[in-house]
């Protein structure tokens, strides 16, 4: 009968002339601090490996941190230019007729819902402008706003906004401007159509004005095109001082805009209110388009990191099969050896992030000085936020362990006998 | 006495091939076994058997009266740790690391603590004559310097039993008789088991007992055993 088995620490064994420290009763695993050791001995071992893997997570990462910032950039920029500096988050519009009533009170009501910064009524009619000296008209949309605030429905390109009651300026759309060669301080022949529905063609209800350039407007969403005068010159001028065809609201967070348009429409029963993403289908398609540009982006990096980090960190792994044995014969179990190569490639990506993050910094700093789009004060820069950083970093440290972990699990799994094999007979 | 180590028809195939046909053998604690044979015959298999590295296709293994190969993978792993120490023909060493890290590996695994680890390892280098090249990376040591240190990182954790697979086939004479020599030393001092694969008739002669492998299986004009010398090599 054979003996039967006896725990390791009871194991009777001689005792020679150097110190011996017990085994611990029960050894789940090694500490970290061996894995990591032997990971990064293993690692820094052959230095052009690492640098080839490095510049792979690097790229990957550094391409993609600039990428997210340019990304960013342009969709901050494009929703300044057709929100902020636009037509606002919510549009509320009558829901019959051609004006919205009680406006000084129904401005009041919008302005205590939740998350609105700002609250403009707006007035629109069609108008004309000419050039001084010019007999021709050129068509344009007049819109009447109260200038002065923070929030306008165009971006103020030069000049200086219109002031409350100023019922001599006006501002010009940079667009139009150019064409009619319009600077501020010009003096502007303009008319209006002061009248709505069967009246609109009624040559009584012209205004005729003559009005100085105050400053430039421009907008990539109309406002270059339009003229701008102060909305209660506008309205008395039509007869309907509490009166405006459009209010628009500005909101803190633009994505806030369609549950709270719902919830004005649903209070308000006179009005229509439609969020910017359902009110202009270019710019709700060019933000989708973002964010389907963001999200190739990203798989892109990622699989390009993945594929050659995977593939060095395999050949990595075939050339180190007599070490796997090795570690194997010592008696460090598969799932540390696993654990070992993970480490390498967990500090491959870390390592990898910082030199990207790095290489990043430099090409958003590059583009922020020379910006990818640029037109008539609509720039498009890249935006320097540390969510810039972290989320590539994140992604492309998260692929770069995912591409580890066949590598590591070859590892794991490796027959060390074949390789002594091979020496032994 | 009971056995360190104790194999029962034991066989392994590769394919159709019968690289071991169903050896049996048993080696006592403080006991030195010689394999011989010629390349081919199945040694270095029957080694890598005992020491939980290549699994038999039939028959077991029993070390320290634990039938090794019915154990869980991490449970061998442990029994590779605390009872098995291998010394390898060649390349046995990490060569990026030292040579007193080579040695303090397992200490380092078994205990958790490096510091303990590397003190082990600090006597064994004074024990073994390596204080020289302590720091030095194991890929820049000579096969004598090199074979020492895998003797120290093969005895450190005090294992039963002691596997050296061709362990003078890379020295010159000088250092092989050094070895060898290392060798019986620490595994008669630490009770431990000794099992040598070689082709040198010269190093087997120095084992307790000898046994000829040929086709996978002892071969019967096995050279008779030899007396195993008190407190290590006879010389």
């Amino acid at each position: 009968m054979m003996p039967s088995a006896a725990p390791v620490a009871e194991t009777e064994r001689g005792r020679g002339d150097v110190p011996f420290a017990e085994p611990a009763a029960k050894i789940p695993w090694a500490s970290l601090s061996l894995l990591a050791f032997l990971a990064q001995k293993s690692l820094f071992e052959s230095r052009l490996g690492l640098l080839l893997l490095v510049a792979a997570v690097a790229t990957g990462v550094g391409f993609q941190v600039a990428n997210t910032a340019n990304l960013e950039g342009y969709q901050a920029a494009l929703l300044d230019e057709g929100i902020a500096a636009g037509s606002g988050d919510i549009r509320v519009r009558p829901r019959h007729g051609q004006t919205l009533e009680n406006v000084a009170r129904l401005t009041a009501d919008l302005a205590r819902y939740p998350g609105v910064r700002a609250v403009l009524p707006v007035v629109m009619v069609p108008g004309a402008i000419a050039a001084r000296g010019r007999g021709s008209f050129t068509g344009s949309l007049v819109v009447g706003v109260d200038g002065e605030g923070e929030f306008r429905p165009f971006r103020l390109a030069s000049g200086r906004p219109l002031a409350r009651g100023d019922d001599a300026g006006i501002l010009v759309g940079e667009s139009l401007a150019d064409r009619l060669g319009l600077r501020p301080g010009d003096a502007v022949p303009m008319r209006a159509l002061l009248a709505a529905g069967p009246a609109l063609l009624d040559e009584e209800r012209y205004g005729r004005y003559t009005l100085t350039v105050r400053g430039l407007a421009g907008g990539a969403w109309g406002a270059d095109e339009s003229v701008f005068v102060d909305r209660t010159f506008l309205a008395r001028e039509i007869g309907a001082p509490d009166e405006a065809t459009l209010i628009v609201v500005y909101l803190g967070d633009h994505f806030a805009a369609r549950p709270l348009a719902r919830r004005m429409e649903s209070d308000l029963p006179a009005v229509t209110a439609r969020a910017w993403i359902d009110d202009s289908p270019f710019l709700a398609s060019s933000f989708h388009a973002y964010q389907a540009v963001s999200t190739l982006s990203q798989t892109m990096v990622v699989v390009a990191v993945t594929i050659p980090v995977l593939a060095l960190l395999y050949i990595n792994v075939l050339q180190r099969r007599r070490e796997i044995g090795l570690l194997c014969a010592l008696g460090i179990p598969r799932r540390e050896v696993f654990v070992v190569f993970l480490l390498q490639a967990l500090a491959v990506g870390l390592i990898g992030a910082v030199v990207g993050c790095a290489l990043g910094y430099v090409v958003i700093r590059y583009f922020q000085a020379h910006p990818i789009f640029a037109w008539k004060g609509f720039v498009i820069r890249p935006v320097l936020a540390w969510t810039c950083f972290v989320k590539p970093s994140l992604v492309v440290v998260g692929a770069t362990v995912l591409a580890g972990v066949y590598p590591a699990f070859r590892a794991a799994t490796a027959d060390p006998a074949p390789v002594f094999r091979g020496l032994g007979e | 006495m009971t056995p360190v180590v104790r194999a029962e028809g034991l066989s392994r195939r590769h394919g159709e091939s019968s690289v071991v046909r169903a050896l049996s053998l048993e080696v006592g604690p403080a006991e030195s076994l010689a394999i011989l044979g010629p390349s081919g015959c199945g040694k270095t298999t029957l080694l890598h058997m005992l020491g939980l590295l290549d699994r038999p296709s039939a028959g077991r293994v029993l070390l320290d009266g634990v039938d090794v190969w019915a154990e869980s993978s991490p449970a061998q792993a442990r029994l590779r740790l605390l009872r098995v120490g291998f010394v390898f023909q060649q390349n046995n060493l990490f060569g990026h690391l030292s040579a007193r890290e080579n040695i303090a590996l397992p200490a380092w695994r078994r205990s958790g603590s490096k510091r303990l680890a590397l003190g082990e390892a600090d006597a064994w280098i004074e024990r073994l004559g390596l204080a020289q090249k302590a720091s030095a990376p194991g890929r820049s040591l000579s096969g004598g310097e090199a074979q020492r240190v895998a003797i120290a990182r093969a005895l450190i954790n005090r294992p039963s039993l002691v596997l050296a697979d061709e362990p003078t086939g890379s020295v010159d004479s000088r250092s092989a008789g050094q070895i060898i020599a290392a060798l019986l030393e620490c595994c008669t001092a630490h009770q431990a088991a000794l099992i040598v694969v070689t082709h040198d008739r010269d190093v087997a002669s120095r084992m307790a007992r000898s046994l000829s492998m040929r086709d996978g299986a002892i071969a019967p004009e096995a050279p008779e055993a030899h007396e195993a010398h008190p407190g290590g090599a006879p010389g």
